[in-house]
């Protein structure tokens, strides 16, 4: 499971994730990244359960 | 607000009711679902799929007018009864001018089918990913370009590679 999929059905997005911090990195060719807040995801849980946040 | 709540109609609809058709023809309204619960489903030529779930405070048939074009994309049903308030087309496109939300809804229409598709988020519900796509920006880097991360937001590669000290990181690497 991956940082950001964990930090949404385990409440939390705090230090205690795994959460290695790549400083910095180069672009190898044109590149797309998704940006999340964190205070977003955050407030995205609490708008959602835990148990609300997966399909059936 | 109160251009677009001067010239407002309220709609109820039946659960199964049909509210906007795939492939018709715009008709010149947007409706902002004030109650209950609706599917986003789109026909590919051969089955159906269900691509998003809409609920209160969502916005149904607002693409059409961003994108300029004259039909929709998709079938918006109601999954239970639904209550809209239905705006003019005209008076809504003159809204997001003016709140400058033209460009958070391109944002969001251009990250849902990317979201969807991501591990990250696989088995989440459609009304979470719907969220998800409007918490999330995209952020584009060129070539050679250096980006350092900090941690106050997360970041995952959609498209392209990047490199650092521990190697080359493709499609769905997580960031900060």
């Amino acid at each position: 499971m991956t940082k950001v999929s964990m930090a949404i059905r385990q409440n939390s997005v705090d230090d205690r994730l795994p959460n290695k911090i790549r400083a910095s990195v180069t672009c190898l060719e044109d590149t797309k990244l998704i940006k999340i807040k964190k205070g977003h995801l955050e407030h995205l849980r609490l708008e959602s359960p835990p148990d609300k946040l997966l399909s059936a | 607000m109160g251009s677009l709540l001067a010239e407002e109609e309220i709609r109820r609809y039946n659960a199964d009711d049909v509210i906007i058709v795939q492939d018709a023809e715009t008709r010149g309204f947007v409706y902002l679902i004030l109650t209950g619960y609706c599917d986003v489903a789109h026909h590919d030529g051969k089955q159906f799929h269900t691509v998003a779930s809409l609920q209160a405070g969502d916005i149904i048939g607002e693409m059409a007018i961003i994108s300029g074009v004259g039909t929709r994309n998709a079938s918006v049903v109601a999954r239970t009864p639904v209550t809209v308030c239905v705006f003019a087309e005209e008076t809504f496109a003159a809204f997001i001018e003016t709140e400058g939300f033209r460009d958070k809804l391109l944002n969001r229409w251009a990250l849902r089918p990317v979201v969807k598709h991501l591990p990250q988020f696989h088995e989440m519900t459609s009304t979470v990913l719907e969220k998800i796509g409007n918490i999330s920006r995209f952020e584009y880097l060129d070539k050679g370009d250096a980006r350092r991360f900090d941690e106050s937001a997360w970041y995952i590669l959609s498209e392209g590679s990047v490199e650092d000290d521990e190697g080359v990181h493709g499609n769905t690497s997580e960031f900060g």
